[in-house]
């Protein structure tokens, strides 16, 4: 970052001490690593801890879609290692209650849903000791035996449990609120707080009724400390159908029994690594859950440790003697730590296997059929209507209960579906270019063959949809000649960068087992593409959408990050990946869709060829302490036609130490910070394209208004892509005059939006900001966005000289 | 499964038979190495292999970065001058920074993986993955320098301590007679629990009346007196006992040396280790690695180099230090290195905070003794550590380098009739003759 030089005193407006206000810092980035329980009944109220780093200065919550809606209680400040007198403390508190309890209730029939909302100071133990401050040590008389011998087994962990993490280190306590008529599924849940919008956080809206596990579960329990897990009273059997959420730390293993009769068809689904998909930290990079069910005699009558390739386990089971079971959980490895969060729905739900077709033409009515395990159908309707092709979900409803959504395609080509009998050359069916063809690998070591007619010269697209739909098959496609010689073949697809990042339309998928390739025929004739699986399976369920069309260039566009907070008026910068499709190479032109909500969209052309580029947004004015949803669409040019796609909210996550994976979010949220007076109005001189030869500096100039004293000031590029730097700052008589020096490395014809910030230091010692072996906590704020094209150097100019002449 | 998989032509069995030699002879006779005319003079005897697992940061260490800004040196960006204008290390290190003039630093290593099997397996053999598994330096050593070298000593030839790493620093192809011994236990501790050799809390008199009532119960043997297999047998174990009750224990224990060196060397694993490795080139051990774990700092980064850097300089300093005193620094090799460095910009973001990850693009290997010169610097990376900006090294560089140096032919072919040699270098790559002793 660049200094302001001592001579030149630059005086800006008295908001740059506004920005005091602010507690938004590069450094500080406000982060959630869990919520629990993960979710809720329609219809209830839950208070939920989530856990996080930096959300100290916590201020709303933020819920997509409708009907949930969330209120902050109170943080609570990490608690790494007790010391003996708070873990005394504790204990003492714990018996007192105990014992109260034992006295009033011995029955230990009730308990207080609200216990959490008492809320009382903490006291002093002694000299610079305080009592720990964590939302389980608050109403303790209201609590439970089970429920104060769950606290004791999570605050009083022994020593070599506890692993602390800064980064869930902290915790809000939030009162979720979802309304009866509340769309179950997933949501993703963002708290707001003064320096700006966390990552989004999953959470599960269910129709089940909902119970916390209560440690300790297992026969192995932690050290007792006060109540001895004989003396507590037997813990009751689940009622049926219900959702249990827990956790699992270090080595935990988690039981609960419930009461099942005779002709049950149990279906037991495991929700883990959807909540939190990737663990940055972690190999496996996810919790790997496992399940497994156990008769009243403690014989093991079913185990699942995935569902197909998804790691989430799912059970099924015909219960054939009334009586009491036993579901135990636990990680694969028995690895844990507070984020190994799940949720758990035992019950006769619907759950769908397989699906045939996977999909649709637009706008042509279609039907499914389905199997699986207690469907009120056999047939589900799937929503073809309007004219974006894309990949869709569907559920099927019994009871108040909703399955497991399907995912299916929605596309333009014409649908055929596959014959009988065409596993050979000869016996091949005949499609036309372009279909679609819904087809299934219905037996161990099948293979389906399609002929296609084609001309010289012709460039053909095969693109597999199956894995993507969430089938099993693992597909290999080859494409051959009339002679039967294999022109072209492809296994999985997958597209990463040089950081591991992968670019690709599903961000949640680690195996990209469907296949993609293009090919041009050499010749007029004949032509066979044959599916199979790779790895030799094959089922009833093994179903997929196989396409067969001229290969058309499209694109797909992600945001990110998907939460962009700023103060009304100042630029919330993100970037945008673009994700090619059989070719693409057109520049796309990027606009806000949602325009009724006053945003003003900076850098929104990408440059034919580039995969990512950095934009903003500016905030619109009112917009201070408001979460605002943005519609961002690109449009570009192909073979004539105006293709327009809409930008989709991603964020970039980290698996195991190394891959990178764009992970959708439900939406694109800005957030208007507060500030106490209007930030002022900061813009470029020129909004056209500034263009610096190779090895040179450009320059321009940064408009500001009326100025005050301001000392310590630093500008500098945000997350400057390599090979650019801001050189130097004079003032100007308009405001700044700023100089981007390109490296002699970086090619010509290079085209990169720069995000220009500044920022100066925080007053004051909030060490909640400061990262360890960080700098002191600061401002910063995105100003600009400049436009940089990289040009030829002329031969008469040597380097450094060249200059846009203010 | 990849598009067009390149098929390499040798056959399993042709595998397999190469792995069958090497365990039962060497593949090649490095005899016949002797009398080929090496460009540069093998003074070295011995090298002491200190492998920082995981990854140690350049910029942390031996190439910092000041002028990079706060995002890339963080709170270590003081760096201090060491005995030798032009060179500053970090602020951690005080004592190596007084004995730059026994080293070199090299600070354009790179392979560009970022893995750290794949990465630690480039840097200690010197070979890209593929259908073959090649021996790590250890082994390859122990090869050219060991038992049927005329080695005669009473521990094996290649020493680890103490904790083995596993595949990726072991004999490969060459089968398992190169694979290192590692001595386990601490030697840190009294006594040094070396595995096989010196058992806590058995003493040397309730060992023999072990051995002896072993020999009582060998009625096989004595029934059979003058059986080949039985005296090779035999033969086994008088050499175990030799190396537990004899000499080799005496080696492994360094409570026979004064306080005062263990306390430079440093009480804890690392400094002990030091010291230990020392005392088995003293004895002619060929090949020593110190497994030094703990420097995968994706968390907690400037934590732990304020924990652990002070113990690293004291261990290596007193290490150089007491070769040197001991004259035994110009015939071995002190190699310094991980599998990779770490992101020169720092991770301050959730969850890492304020962490560095892995970063095999650029990072830097100290080099002493041996035929080494001190006090240079090979190669340079850029202003903020992310790339080697003038004379890159790649792993097999360096290796072909100590190998030259150790008298071993780096172009020696290493199974007899296939194209197989010790560390062969590409067109445009070079030994690192600007840090080698000329003949």
């Amino acid at each position: 970052m660049k200094a302001l030089d001592r001579q030149y005193i630059i005086k800006f407006l008295a908001i740059w001490v506004n920005v005091a206000s602010v507690a938004f810092c590069a450094e500080a980035q406000p982060y959630i690593g869990y919520a629990y329980p993960a979710g809720g009944r329609q219809g209830t109220e839950v208070f939920v801890t989530v856990a996080g780093q930096f959300l100290r200065t916590s201020r709303q919550v933020h819920i997509s879609g409708q009907g949930v809606h969330a209120t902050i209680i109170e943080h609570y400040p990490p608690i790494v290692n007790l010391q003996k007198e708070q873990r005394d403390w504790i204990i003492d508190r714990i018996k007192e209650a105990a014992d109260l309890r034992r006295h009033q209730d011995p029955a230990d029939k009730t308990t207080d849903p609200n216990a959490f909302a008492s809320k009382k100071k903490p006291e002093k133990l002694s000299a610079g000791m305080r009592v720990p401050d964590h939302p389980l040590l608050y109403g303790l008389e209201k609590r439970s035996l089970r429920e104060l011998a769950h606290i004791q087994s999570v605050l009083l962990r022994p020593r070599q449990k506890i692993q602390p993490n800064r980064q869930i280190g902290e915790l809000v306590l939030i009162k979720l609120m979802i309304d009866p008529g509340a769309q179950p599924g997933p949501r993703d849940l963002r708290i707001v707080t003064a320096a700006g919008l966390t990552n989004p956080i999953a959470i599960q809206i269910g129709t089940f009724s909902e119970s916390l596990e209560l440690e300790p579960n297992d026969t192995e329990a932690y050290p007792d400390q006060v109540l001895k897990f004989s003396e507590l009273p037997k813990e009751k059997s689940l009622q049926l159908p219900v959702t249990v959420n827990g956790q699992i730390l270090p080595r935990d293993v988690d039981r609960f029994r419930f009461h099942a009769q005779a002709g049950e068809k149990l279906v037991i689904q495991t929700s883990a690594r959807s909540l939190i998909p990737y663990l940055a930290d972690a190999v496996p990079g996810w919790f790997q859950a496992v399940a497994a069910l156990y008769d009243a005699a403690g014989k093991e009558i079913a185990f699942a440790d995935d569902y197909h390739f998804d790691p989430d386990p799912v059970l099924y089971y015909e219960i054939a003697r009334t009586g009491d079971y036993e579901l135990m959980i636990h990680d694969a490895v028995y690895r844990g730590l507070e984020d190994f969060v799940y949720r758990v729905s035992i019950g006769q739900m619907p759950f769908i296997t397989e699906m045939f077709p996977l999909g649709g033409k637009l706008g042509q009515n279609t039907n499914a059929s389905v199997k699986g395990w207690n469907l009120p159908a056999d047939s589900l309707s799937l929503d073809t209507s309007g004219q974006i092709p894309g990949i869709r979900k569907a559920v099927l409803q019994k009871d108040g209960m909703v399955s497991n959504a399907m995912q299916y395609e929605a596309a333009a080509s014409p649908q055929v579906t596959e014959a009988d009998t065409h596993n050979t050359l000869q016996t091949a069916q005949s499609v036309s270019v372009p279909s679609i063809v819904d087809g299934k690998i219905s037996a161990a070591g099948q293979s389906d063959i399609y002929r296609f007619q084609g001309k010289k010269g012709e460039a053909i697209a095969v693109t597999m949809m199956a894995r993507r739909l969430s089938s099993p098959l693992d597909s290999l496609v080859r494409v051959m000649d009339a002679a039967g010689m294999v022109i072209g073949w492809n296994d999985d697809h997958s597209v990463k960068d040089k950081q591991f990042l992968f670019q690709d339309t599903d961000g949640l998928l680690t195996h990209h087992a469907d296949s993609i390739l293009s090919v041009d025929l050499p010749c007029d004739g004949s032509y066979f593409v044959e599916v199979t699986d790779s790895q030799g399976h094959g089922g009833s369920d093994f179903a997929y959408r196989l396409h067969i069309e001229p290969r058309t260039a499209d694109f797909a566009l992600r945001i990110c990050p998907s939460g962009l907070s700023a103060p009304p008026g100042v630029i919330a910068p993100f970037t945008v990946h673009v994700l090619p499709e059989n070719g693409f190479n057109a520049d796309i032109e990027m606009h806000v869709k949602n325009t009724a909500g006053g945003f003003e969209l900076l850098g929104g052309v990408i440059p034919a060829g580039k995969d990512s580029i950095r934009m903003a947004v500016r905030v619109p004015a009112g917009a201070s302490g408001k979460t605002l949803s943005l519609e961002l669409e690109g449009t570009a040019k192909i073979k004539d036609r105006l293709i327009t796609r809409q930008a989709f909210g991603a964020d970039d996550k980290m698996q195991a130490f190394l891959y990178r994976h764009l992970v959708p979010s439900q939406e694109v949220v800005v957030a208007g910070l507060d500030t106490a007076r209007p930030f002022p109005h900061i813009e470029l001189s020129e909004t056209e394209t500034l263009e610096i030869a190779q090895g040179s500096s450009g320059q321009l100039v940064l408009k500001t208004p009326a100025r005050l004293f301001l000392k310590e000031a630093s500008f500098g590029l945000q997350e400057p892509p390599e090979g650019f730097a801001l050189r130097d700052i004079t003032p100007v008589p308009q405001g700044l005059r700023l100089s981007i020096k390109v490296d002699q490395k970086v090619e010509v014809g290079r085209v990169e939006n720069l995000v220009l910030e500044v920022s100066k230091p925080r007053p004051g010692n909030n060490k909640a900001a400061k990262p360890a072996g960080g700098a002191g906590p600061r401002f910063s704020a995105a100003v600009a966005v400049i436009p940089v094209r990289v040009t030829k150097p002329s031969p008469a100019v040597t380097c450094d000289t060249a200059s846009t002449g203010i | 499964m990849k598009n067009g998989d390149a098929i390499t032509s040798m056959t399993r069995r042709q595998i397999l038979k190469m792995g069958l030699a090497a365990s039962g002879m060497a593949l090649i006779d490095p005899a016949r190495l002797r009398g080929q005319e090496l460009p540069l003079k093998a003074r070295a005897k011995a090298v002491i292999q200190i492998w920082m697992w995981g990854g140690p940061s350049h910029l942390d260490t031996f190439d910092p970065k000041p002028d990079a800004g706060q995002d890339y040196c963080g709170p270590l960006k003081n760096p201090i001058s060491t005995n030798i204008d032009g060179i500053r290390i970090c602020e951690l290190l005080p004592r190596l920074a007084k004995l730059a003039d026994k080293y070199s630093i090299i600070r354009s290593m790179t392979h560009g993986n970022n893995a750290h099997e794949t990465a630690a397996y480039l840097v200690q053999t010197g070979h890209e993955p593929g259908r073959l598994v090649y021996p790590s330096m250890g082994a390859l050593v122990s090869l050219f320098k060991g038992y049927k070298q005329g080695y005669k000593g009473t521990v094996p030839p290649y020493i680890v301590l103490t904790r083995a790493q596993g595949r990726f620093s072991e004999a490969g192809f060459l089968g398992p007679a190169y694979k290192p011994f590692c001595t386990g236990g601490d030697p840190a501790k009294n006594p040094f629990a070396v595995e096989g050799i010196v058992a806590e809390g058995i003493s040397e008199q309730r060992q023999l009346a072990r051995r002896e009532l072993l020999g009582s119960l060998d009625a096989l043997g004595r029934a059979m007196p003058g059986n080949a297999h039985f005296a090779k047998f035999d033969q086994c174990q008088q050499e175990a006992y030799e190396m537990m009750l004899g000499q080799a224990k005496q080696l492994f224990d360094l409570s026979t040396e004064q306080d005062s060196v263990r306390d430079l060397y440093g009480r804890n694993s690392f400094g002990q280790s030091c010291l230990m490795a020392r005392r088995l080139v003293e004895r002619g051990v060929p090949y020593v690695t110190i497994n030094y774990s703990g420097w995968d700092t994706h968390k907690q980064h400037f934590e732990t180099m304020r924990r652990r850097l002070p113990e690293m300089d004291a261990g290596f300093a007193a290490l150089l230090q007491d070769l040197s005193d001991r004259g035994l620094l110009d015939s071995t090799v002190i190699w310094w290195s991980g599998e990779f460095g770490r992101t020169p910009r720092i991770q301050w973001e959730s969850p890492w905070n304020g962490g560095r990850g892995h970063y095999g693009k650029c990072f830097c290997a100290v080099v002493a003794g041996g035929g080494f010169k001190g006090g240079r610097v090979v190669g340079r990376s850029d202003e903020k550590g992310l790339e080697p900006a003038e004379r890159p090294v790649k792993p097999n560089q360096l290796l072909a380098s100590i190998c030259t140096l150790l008298g071993i032919d780096p172009n020696a072919a290493l199974s007899a009739g296939k194209d197989l040699k010790v560390m062969p270098l590409a067109e445009k790559e070079d030994l690192l003759t600007e840090i080698m002793q000329p003949r």
